[in-house]
């Protein structure tokens, strides 16, 4: 046992029913002393409930949670060392900023001078020191979210739960308050469980991400792993733009689409697989491994396609290309490419499913001898999704 | 042309300011000022067939309120109406926050059918919910009768007490206790409660720390509102309270209606319209502070 990193947080088979319907259906999960994991997926697949579970405010059916060790599975939520950041806040209109946030610690019967240090302490940490007598009423939406994000870290908790807290904010408050929690989180070394159903909050804040649907973790991996290796079709089609197609392998490409349009891939990118094979895959290609390229007017080749619409986005272009039988990709392109005319779509990287779980991924890409692979900021990525 | 706007408005607001002036605000001036010794002009009617009137010469005098307080049975009632509606309207706001409560955390069907039944005596006429009691609670009523049966002979009976008084006003007023502060509960979102809960208060330290006081104006209307209903209620103590002490309503009724003493009637009703006002305060406070903290958006 020397050596092994006490886990912050060990949640094992954990089920819940509500309704009839079963919410959560035995996930197993862990966070690492000091990790953040977000759990991210679309509305009622189960994340709020795996977190209010966490949190006390709900028994489980089954299962087991540990936190730093300690199982708490029957605490009630004020004997567990959790503290939860609500997606309204829940702060107390009756009591100023600091009575709401000394609250915690009066109940914990602490000398009046040591909370007043504390509750002064996290103020300067989330800049609000001059709204201490302030109510709560009287602040904007971002200085809630903080006054909520000190309730709870005055608290010293083991385990930080945080509710959607940046649902309420808007775009360009959110992407602030986001790096705020990050950086105060990393700071104080919290084991902290994010629920959100932004992919793009998620991919820029957690250590890991659990991706759950339907009441299951499909994948829990680092933002990097899930997005260049979804494991199953629906964390590939949920995370980031991917272009899914039915289709097969043919020699040098797949063939995809009901009009069997042949799409040439780049050299190595099906190297292991053999070069005719007739099972039906889906194909799954996120767009910036699509490279596009126009082609003179006079070049006749069997696979040319048309821009049909294009979406500029600053430093890269979202294209739409368009080929015979309505069948299209997306793919995201320098602002230098000539979209006007014929072009050709080349796949320099895809991942192939079968069943709704990865069989096949190929070989990450090589930049071109040009330098025209487009380099993409992880916040670009969820922008995309739309 | 601001200036026939705003005579404009002030025509369209007085003729029920006037009905209110001449209907309720003149007998009232009137009545005061009887109490205060004036027995000529308009008083000279009900006077003329008073007994015991205090006039006076002078401007007012004191006479009648010195008169009233001097009398044993007045103050034993005086003690009694007290009493009575501060137990009744404890007890009220006690049993209508259990109730709410508990459907508001339980969000279940039992939840749901308490805070249905809790409405039910709403429906049911004041003077029949009156002689349901009676026939509850009196020497051959149906708990005596059953004590009787299983050999408890000596089980009290309530039958024209204070105490089927306190009972039967909490009948009356709990509806509105649990409409008010169930009403009040469904404006304050759960998660006020559970990050009380998840800071380490326990259920009770939440609910009172957090939950009353975001429930506060609708718990303080219930209270003067209740408050005011049981000081003032005649129905209920004349049907099912005692001869003597019983609450001033009955002893009003009767110091005007059998004793003929019309004066000493509305020295009671002033002692109680002065009680009424006293509770009213903490709604007068309550309605001005939550005005001010939520620039009047909150009723």
């Amino acid at each position: 046992m020397g050596g092994e990193t006490t886990a912050g947080l060990e949640i094992t088979d954990l089920s819940k029913q509500l309704g009839g319907n079963t919410v959560v259906k035995g996930i197993s999960l862990s966070a690492r002393q000091g990790e953040l994991v977000c759990l991210l997926g679309p509305s009622g697949c189960g994340k709020t409930t795996t977190l209010r579970m966490i949190g006390g405010f709900l028994k489980p059916d089954g299962g087991r949670i540990a936190i730093a060790g300690r199982d708490v599975t029957d605490l009630p939520p004020e004997r567990r060392p959790t503290a939860m950041v609500f997606q309204n806040y829940a702060l107390w209109p009756h009591m100023s900023v600091y009575k709401n946030i000394a609250y915690g610690l009066r109940l914990r019967k602490m000398h009046k001078r040591d909370i007043d240090e504390r509750v002064d302490a996290v103020l300067k940490m989330v800049n609000l020191a001059h709204l201490r007598n302030r109510s709560p009423v009287a602040l904007s939406g971002g200085e809630q979210q903080r006054v909520a994000l000190a309730r709870a870290v005055v608290l010293e908790p083991s385990l930080l739960l945080l509710d959607e807290p940046l649902s309420n904010l808007d775009a360009k408050l959110r992407v602030g308050v986001r790096e705020e929690i990050r950086e105060i989180q990393q700071r104080l070394q919290i084991t902290t469980v994010f629920v959100t159903h932004d992919q793009d909050e998620a991919l820029s804040i957690a250590d890991r991400i659990a991706v759950m649907s339907s009441g299951n973790i499909e994948q829990c991996a680092d933002p990097d792993e899930l997005y260049r290796r979804p494991e199953c079709r629906f964390v590939a089609s949920f995370i980031g733009t991917m272009n899914l197609f039915e289709g097969r392998v043919a020699s040098g490409g797949v063939v995809i689409g009901p009009g069997e349009v042949f799409v040439p891939c780049e050299d190595g990118v099906l190297s292991d697989l053999p070069a005719e094979d007739c099972t039906r895959w889906e194909i799954a290609v996120r767009p910036e491994d699509v490279r596009v390229s126009a082609v003179g007017a006079t070049d006749v080749l069997p696979h040319l396609g048309s821009v049909v619409r294009q979406v500029p986005h600053g430093h890269f272009k979202e294209v739409l290309v368009g080929f015979d039988h309505e069948v299209s990709i997306r793919s995201f392109v320098g602002p230098e490419v000539d979209c006007s005319g014929p072009v050709v779509a080349t796949i320099r990287r895809l991942l192939l499913y079968r069943d709704g779980a990865l069989a096949y991924e190929s070989r990450s890409p090589q930049a071109d001898a040009d330098g025209r692979r487009i380099p993409l900021p992880a916040r670009s990525v969820a922008e995309m999704t739309g | 042309m601001k200036v026939l706007r705003r005579f404009g408005q002030l025509l369209m607001v007085a003729p029920p300011l006037a009905i209110i002036a001449v209907f309720v605000g003149l007998p009232i001036v009137i009545s005061v000022i009887y109490t205060l010794g004036h027995v000529g002009g308009l008083n000279s009617a009900v006077s003329a067939i008073a007994l015991h009137d205090v006039s006076t010469r002078g401007l007012l005098t004191w006479a009648a309120y010195s008169q009233v307080f001097a009398e044993h049975d007045f103050i034993a009632s005086l003690i009694a109406s007290v009493v009575v509606t501060i137990v009744s309207t404890a007890v009220v706001l006690v049993v209508s926050w259990a109730i709410a409560l508990y459907a508001w955390r339980a969000r279940s069907r039992l939840g749901r059918v308490l805070s249905a039944l809790a409405i039910v005596p709403m429906f049911i006429p004041v003077v029949i919910a009156s002689y349901a009691m009676l026939q509850f609670w009196t020497y051959d009523g149906f708990i005596k009768t059953v004590a009787n049966g299983i050999g408890m002979a000596n089980f009290p009976s309530f039958g024209y007490s204070l105490q089927l008084v306190v009972i039967a006003e909490i009948w009356v007023s709990v509806p509105f206790g649990v409409l008010m502060i169930s009403a009040g509960l469904t404006g304050i979102p759960p998660s006020a409660f559970e990050a009380a809960r998840d800071a380490g208060a326990s259920v009770a330290r939440a609910t009172w720390g957090i939950l009353v006081p975001m429930n506060l104006l609708p718990t303080i209307i219930v209270t003067c509102f209740t408050g005011i209903s049981i000081l003032g209620s005649f129905t209920v103590p004349y049907l099912v309270g005692p001869t003597s002490p019983n609450l001033l309503g009955p002893e009003a009724t009767e110091t005007f209606t059998n004793f003929h003493e019309s004066q000493q009637a509305e020295v009671m009703a002033m002692v109680l319209f002065g009680l009424a006002i006293i509770v009213a305060v903490p709604y007068v406070w309550a309605t001005y502070r939550t005005n001010k903290t939520t620039g009047g958006q909150a009723t």
